[in-house]
């Protein structure tokens, strides 16, 4: 696993109090309690820590899973 | 009233006139670090910032930006944040006031006055508040006025964009304390500032005055207390409040 997908992942297993990370790759806005507007805020608040990025809020709106979560951050230069 | 803030760090908007030049006054005297934005670079202000730094053992930073202009405000806030291990606090005073009728108000001039009282208070805080939301602590006190409840005569464009503050800051404090991070709304009535004198007839203070509990226009000071008490530990359970400041007006 590359160091920052496994960044990527821990950023939503702390920030959405995920236990079992196989649930991420197909994870999606709204699937589980956690990941409610509330949670997005703190989930984007950590991933913007852990990339040292500032996303935009116009991304912050489209940031509607773990895959389009990936595709965004592309914008920012993160691979993952 | 003394109130240690030693080690926190404030943004204060509008700092350079009226309230703010207080704001920042009293919360460097209470041992507060400052960000001191204001519009206008003017080395009176520059001065002023380094006069207190060097009275209070503090940092007061002037940062000069336009909020008119968003990328101003973008780099300006991405400039704090970088600079800042943390906010503590964000103090919302710039504001703009205009004097017209309903009917001899342009649709441009309300746009004008939304846009400093209301959208880039709201764009502002946006960025200050992811820093909030990562530190999981904040304190955010947005300066709004009576006028955005009592709908003042001719104010139509000020008081309107002071309720839609007004209204934000309830949603912002359902919403943000989650995070730790509280709002509320300081409402101040008459205060003596040139904002003021300079849009308020003489015979409408006189008669203002003459129907307060007190009698008198409220000192800038004054409203730097109340600021003051919602930043400290003593008022941790004041959340989502809009507290008028005004003097008895109407009571």
């Amino acid at each position: 696993m590359s160091e920052n997908l496994s960044k990527y992942k821990k950023a939503f297993v702390e920030s959405l109090e995920i236990s079992d990370e196989k649930i991420l790759d197909n994870l999606k806005y709204n699937d589980i309690e956690e990941w409610d507007s509330i949670g997005h805020m703190g989930l984007i608040s950590a991933i913007e820590d852990v990339f040292e990025i500032s996303v935009e809020t116009n991304d912050v709106i489209d940031f509607s899973s773990f895959s389009k979560g990936k595709e965004i951050l592309k914008k920012y230069k993160v691979e993952i | 009233m003394n109130i240690d803030l030693k080690n926190q760090i404030a943004v204060i908007t509008g700092a350079s006139k009226g309230i703010g030049v207080s704001l920042v006054e009293e919360f460097s005297k209470n041992n507060c670090n400052i960000w001191a934005c204001a519009r206008t670079k003017t080395n009176e202000f520059i001065d002023y910032c380094k006069k207190l730094e060097d009275q209070n053992n503090v940092f007061v930073r002037p940062i000069f930006f336009n909020l008119n202009n968003y990328d101003e405000i973008k780099s300006s806030i991405d400039h704090i944040n970088k600079n800042s291990e943390k906010i503590d606090y964000l103090i919302n005073n710039a504001g703009v006031l205009n004097n017209s009728l309903f009917q001899m108000t342009e649709i441009e001039n309300f746009k004008s006055i939304f846009e400093v009282n209301f959208f880039s208070q709201i764009y502002l805080s946006q960025l200050i508040i992811k820093k909030m939301i990562k530190q999981k602590r904040g304190n955010i006190i947005n300066i709004s006025s009576t006028s955005s409840q009592d709908n003042d005569f001719g104010r139509s464009a000020y008081s309107s964009s002071k309720a839609a503050l007004n209204s934000i800051s309830k949603v912002m404090s359902k919403e943000l304390s989650r995070f730790n991070i509280k709002v509320n709304v300081i409402a101040p009535g008459l205060v003596d500032t040139n904002l003021m004198r300079d849009n308020t007839e003489k015979k409408y203070l006189d008669d203002t005055i003459s129907k307060l509990n007190v009698k008198r226009i409220a000192s800038p000071k004054e409203i730097s207390k109340l600021a003051l008490y919602l930043a400290s530990d003593d008022s941790s359970y004041v959340s989502g409040e809009i507290i008028r400041i005004d003097g008895g007006m109407g009571s």
